[in-house]
């Protein structure tokens, strides 16, 4: 396994949504196996010691806001120059704790549209926007095992716990990097998923195996494929 | 179907997207089966509502227009249905656009379509789910449906297929979550369905329409294309059917394409 983890030294990574638990974790990963990594959270989520550790490759965002995301990745980009990998990451660990005692409604579910579905799509529009060159670059987008998360392996087995909220938008989520990967897959990215379960931070252990199958390549082949930790 | 035959006669029915195609025929559908319906539609359905009415008679169906993409229109729109002493029992999410981000290939796609779309196939949706669950939950009944698609369905635009795909997971958590509840959730992915939208879509590709259709039939193991008609009884199917174990069902109604093709 370790040789198949040295591949990834000096690639560069984007992440957006640093500061939660799978936000810290893949950060873990990327300095053990030496990945220059980028980060993008949201303003709301600013994070200082963050800021402190990543200096001007730690950037926020006005959450759903185009010409927001468009300065940010440009200035991050001025840092790092091109990109190997790009990590879509939302709070959902946040989520769920807050719609334990959070009523549903209109409103919250116009947030997490925002925060979320949104984001992913305009970090990804601006990405592959900036770089239109054939060359292979590895997406990874982490999603909810509490929605639809596709027709391959699981399908259907949707955890019941959870809101509407979450449900609605990791269904929606998996159409729209579905559709997404069918568009850029072509121009030489790979586009792959990660499903989080219920007791998914008691099992890092298969969420880095899942990304770095994703971020090496060795699981490429598999396109707009999620991979779901149960 | 005998006109005697109305089982859903207590059941007020929303469905959106009435102004056309598959909404229309679910409209007729469940008017027949007894239901009061009301078709929300962007535009206005007062003719279409009349025709059904002359056609099947019972409860005449009301038009109520409005646009799903304007979260306050919705709320109004379920204010109405209140204030006229009803809440609604079915809920039918049928309406979608392609919109301005369907012409757009990724990453061209402009945000601002892409927004527009998403609250047309996807927010809607979820708006009209919270507003109409309490008195679903509150009576112990409720029925909810959702014209949906298979994610393999090609040339999508993400909107799109992030609002059908929405639709799929959405209809399997309410129906765990709102079981006891008696609330039951019905997604049909479909493909290949011979409306007007599609007969647009083909002229407007320049390409004869008769030929083209011939074409999209030949596709499918069945050597045919679904239709409206056919879409409506699937959905009232499901609605009358009172068994507790039938509920998150997403059928794939495609012809055999997705998989045998």
């Amino acid at each position: 396994m370790d040789a198949y983890f040295s591949d990834h030294k000096d690639k560069r990574c984007l992440m957006l949504g640093g500061n939660d638990f799978i936000g810290s974790k893949v950060i873990d990963f990327c300095t053990e196996t030496g990945i220059h990594m980028g980060i993008i959270d949201l303003e709301t989520h600013k994070s200082m010691p963050l800021e402190e550790m990543f200096g001007p490759t730690y950037q926020c965002i006005d959450s759903g806001n185009q010409a927001s995301m468009e300065n940010v990745v440009d200035q991050i980009i001025t840092e790092m120059g091109d990109i190997d990998y790009i990590v879509c990451n939302y709070y959902l660990d946040e989520l769920r704790e807050e719609m334990k005692n959070q009523e549903e409604s209109c409103l919250k579910w116009e947030e997490v549209l925002q925060d979320w579905g949104l984001n992913y799509f305009l970090l990804l529009k601006t990405i592959v926007a900036r770089f239109d060159d054939d060359k292979k670059r590895k997406i990874v987008f982490f999603n909810s095992a509490r929605g639809y998360t596709g027709e391959g392996e699981g399908e259907g087995q949707l955890i019941p716990e959870g809101s509407i909220v979450e449900a609605a938008c990791a269904s929606g989520v998996t159409g729209m990097m579905t559709s997404i990967a069918r568009s850029i897959i072509p121009k030489g990215y790979s586009v792959n998923g990660i499903a989080l379960g219920e007791e998914y931070k008691e099992k890092w252990g298969h969420i880095e195996w899942a990304m770095n199958l994703w971020l090496t390549g060795i699981g490429e082949y598999s396109c707009g494929e999620t991979y779901r930790v149960y | 179907m005998e006109k005697e035959y109305r089982p859903l006669q207590e059941r007020v029915t929303l469905v959106t997207g009435a102004g056309g195609g598959i909404g229309q025929k679910i409209c007729q559908e469940f008017a027949q089966l007894g239901s009061h319906v009301y078709m929300c539609d962007i535009a206005n359905t007062q003719e279409i509502a009349d025709q059904i009415y002359a056609e099947v008679g019972g409860i005449r169906p009301t038009p109520i227009q409005c646009d799903l993409s304007k979260k306050e229109e919705i709320m109004n729109m379920m204010d109405q249905i209140h204030k006229e002493g009803h809440g609604v029992d079915i809920l039918i999410n049928n309406a979608a656009i392609k919109g301005p981000a369907g012409k757009q290939s990724f990453p061209e796609m402009e945000f601002e379509g892409f927004k527009l779309t998403i609250a047309i196939d996807l927010s809607a949706a979820v708006h009209l789910t919270l507003l109409a669950l309490p008195h679903m939950r509150e009576q112990k009944w409720g029925r909810i449906l959702f014209t949906a698609a298979p994610l393999s369905s090609s040339g999508i635009p993400a909107p799109y297929l992030a609002g059908k795909a929405g639709f799929v997971g959405l209809s399997k958590h309410l129906a765990s979550k709102y079981k006891e509840d008696h609330i039951k959730t019905f997604a049909l992915a479909l493909r290949h369905t011979e409306t007007p939208m599609i007969r647009r879509v083909i002229a407007s590709k320049g390409i004869d329409v008769d030929e083209g259709l011939r074409k999209m039939h030949a596709k499918s193991l069945t050597g045919r294309m679904t239709n409206p008609a056919e879409i409506a009884k699937l959905f009232a199917y499901f609605a009358v059917t009172e068994n507790p174990d039938i509920t998150g069902v997403s059928l794939l109604s495609d012809g055999g394409i997705t998989y045998l093709r």
